[in-house]
């Protein structure tokens, strides 16, 4: 144990005081969350947004409530508004398209709720509740509120033709049991921390290994007495010390920056330790596969470039062309960030979350395992 | 009897189709310097790797300290001290974490400031590795290897790249180490090295020992005592200056274009001959250089090629 720690120790204090290391590792991802977080967040502004909503009659509309709702509408007040209806002759296909993001919030004018019109003139009468379904996307909420207006618009006018008949919106939530809005922060956060384990799993572990093999480092502490396990869980651990930092940095930059309270679940935390148990393990099998740190320098940009980009870290890449789709499914950080933006969201994670970055792990310390010696002997 | 500290018998060691070690068989005596001379690729650090446990054997069997080691396990490193043949250290540690890391290795160790002392790092121990001359690593390079106090000292071309003091300074180093009780088996291709530190000389070429002994009677295995180089001028007396220029004398001539090479038992009458052939068929004779023989020519005698080529 004692020689584990001081190996440890030699391995963290030489990575650190690289400045390229803490930089990539630490300093960058909280500098880049705080830029995209600060760009990006205000892309959801109402300003900048073009919203879908769907509409579904449950029963057509007549009269005078259908005379004042295409009144509101086509009015000059909304018509700078980047506002599109779509009606859905189903309620399922409208919710699906919801789920989907297909629409920003979905508007059901339910049975009965042409008797509005008589409401002018049997005041007590009893008018079923518009329905209103969104999501905790940015957008979505937006599409709410904005909506939210239009119903306002539509009570005064409807007040002029007749008064005491408020209209009122009976507002659900889709997909999420957290009333708090889904924010591109709390999109990022988890590409970020991957981002982060990427960096030491893609360029710190394996540039690593390739200059200590290359220098005969790695050889000189083979000739004491230590062991290649002991080894092997020093060079790992003094990564993951690293991460940590990193992570409580990141941690600290989300609870400033009022990142989703789910980010502190046990099942948040766990995954994101199963995430960086991972996307290390991949480290050591891309470490098996340099030669020399010229070839290190050009394979991991390589990867680490088409995995931050097609690993669904900052944009949705399911729907990319089938050329490039065949890394996002191949690459096991899809599955991890996606995994972690479930548990952010509430949902339980997939089998497959679990199943092909495992396949990843076993695969990558099989092949590291079998090529380990003659690495640090520098025979590969 | 002085006790064998390691014996190697019958040491084969092959890369794809070049034979690295064809079975070697040598011992090393507790306290005795031992220096494996050869040219690159004679498979001098295959040898000595094989035997720090960082490559493993074709065949063959090593005893260490009377026991026959099938492994190179974490015992045998307790007691061995290793200095490979370049080592870059990690360059962001300074010289006494380097040190204080490689002593925490090792299950007894020496204190670190007086190996700081011995080696001559004391002023430099704060100090980056990166920041270090070509010495001063090469001195840090001796000292992590005897941080751990080892019985035995491996030492692959300890002063390769080195310049001439720097040099000097090492073989000192060296020498102290082999006076206060360590056995030393290093691998060099400068015989002034192993001429001047080695109690026995272990020679080298192509995988093979082609010769052994210590630095005395090798040399003294040529049979000569003296050897005579030269390079003539014919001044356009006659057109080709050949090797049968000295048929006539009894001297054993060797020829490299114009320069001539004599061995001889007899110097006095050697030269006195070359001089007499001089004047008798007119040609100059400059750049004479008189030598002891040593053991560049016991390996040119042996293979007839130089230890550099």
């Amino acid at each position: 144990m004692k020689k584990i720690i001081n190996l440890t120790k030699i391995f963290f204090i030489n990575s650190s005081r690289e400045f390229a290391v803490p930089f990539w590792t630490i300093i960058f991802p909280s500098l880049f969350f705080l830029l995209f977080t600060s760009i990006f967040e205000n892309i959801g502004n109402v300003e900048n947004m073009d919203f879908k909503i769907g509409v579904y009659y449950e029963q057509s509309l007549r009269g005078i409530a259908k005379d004042t709702f295409d009144e509101v509408f086509s009015s000059s007040q909304f018509s700078n508004t980047p506002f599109t209806m779509i009606e859905y002759d189903s309620f399922e296909k409208g919710l699906d398209n919801l789920k989907k993001s297909k629409i920003n919030a979905l508007v059901v004018f339910p049975e009965n709720f042409n008797l509005l019109n008589v409401k002018f003139f049997i005041k007590d009468l009893e008018v079923p509740k518009l329905k209103v379904y969104y999501t905790n996307e940015n957008s979505s909420v937006y599409a709410k509120n904005i909506f939210g207006v239009f119903i306002d618009e539509i009570n005064t006018r409807m007040s002029t033709k007749g008064a005491g008949v408020p209209l009122t919106v009976k507002e659900e939530i889709i997909g999420m049991d957290s009333s708090q809005p889904y924010r591109y922060r709390d999109y990022l956060f988890p590409a970020i921390i991957l981002m982060s384990v990427l960096t030491v799993a893609v360029f710190n572990m394996p540039f690593d290994f390739s200059f200590n093999v290359e220098k005969g480092i790695f050889k000189k502490l083979s000739s004491s007495p230590i062991k290649g396990g002991e080894f092997f869980v020093s060079f790992l651990l003094s990564h993951i010390i690293l991460l940590i930092m990193s992570l409580i940095v990141l941690y600290i930059e989300a609870y400033l920056f009022n990142v989703s309270t789910n980010i502190y679940k046990p099942s948040f935390i766990g995954y994101t330790f199963f995430s960086i148990m991972i996307i290390l393990s991949v480290g050591l099998f891309l470490s098996s596969l340099y030669k020399n740190m010229g070839a290190a320098g050009a394979i991991s940009q390589l990867i680490y470039q088409a995995t931050i980009f097609l690993s669904g870290f900052y944009f949705d890449v399911t729907n990319s062309p089938w050329i490039i789709r065949w890394y996002v499914y191949f690459n096991p950080v899809t599955y991890l960030v996606d995994g972690m933006r479930k548990i952010m969201l509430g949902s339980s994670i997939s089998l497959i979350n679990i199943l092909v970055p495992v396949i990843w792990m076993i695969s990558s310390i099989l092949i590291f395992s079998l090529t380990f010696k003659g690495m640090v002997y520098n025979e590969k | 009897m002085e006790e064998v500290v390691v014996k190697v018998n019958n040491l084969k060691k092959q890369y794809k189709d070049v034979k690295a070690v064809d079975d070697v068989s040598f011992y090393v005596k507790k306290k005795e310097i031992v220096a494996i001379l050869g040219p690159n690729g004679a498979g001098k650090t295959t040898t000595l790797e094989i035997l720090e446990g960082l490559r493993k054997r074709d065949e063959g069997e090593i005893y260490y300290f009377g026991e026959k080691a099938d492994q190179i396990d974490s015992n045998i490193k307790e007691k061995i001290g290793v200095q490979l043949q370049s080592t870059v250290f990690f360059q962001n540690l300074t010289v006494i974490e380097t040190l204080r890391a490689f002593a925490g290795l090792y299950q007894k160790s020496l204190e670190v400031e007086k190996v700081l002392t011995d080696f001559n790092l004391e002023e430099k121990k704060r100090s980056r590795i990166s920041k270090l001359s070509g010495g001063q690593l090469q001195r840090l390079a001796l000292a992590t290897a005897v941080i751990n106090d080892p019985e035995i000292l491996f030492l692959d071309e300890p002063t390769t790249g080195l310049d001439p003091q720097a040099r000097r300074n090492t073989w000192q180093i060296i020498s102290n180490l082999r006076n206060s009780g360590k056995t030393i088996i290093l691998t060099t291709h400068y015989m002034e090295e192993a001429e001047f530190l080695a109690d026995r000389v272990y020679i080298f070429d192509q995988g093979k020992i082609i010769a052994e002994g210590s630095v005395s009677e090798l040399i003294n295995s040529l049979g000569m005592n003296s050897i005579i180089s030269f390079k003539i001028n014919s001044n356009g007396n006659f057109d080709d200056i050949s090797e049968k220029l000295f048929d006539e004398i009894d001297l054993k001539v060797s020829k490299n274009e114009n320069f001539y090479r004599i061995e001889t038992v007899d110097l006095e009458n050697a030269l006195l001959k070359i001089f007499e052939e001089a004047r008798t068929k007119k040609f100059d004779i400059s750049d004479m250089i008189i030598r002891k023989p040593n053991l560049e020519d016991v390996f040119l005698k042996l293979t007839g090629k130089r230890l550099r080529d």
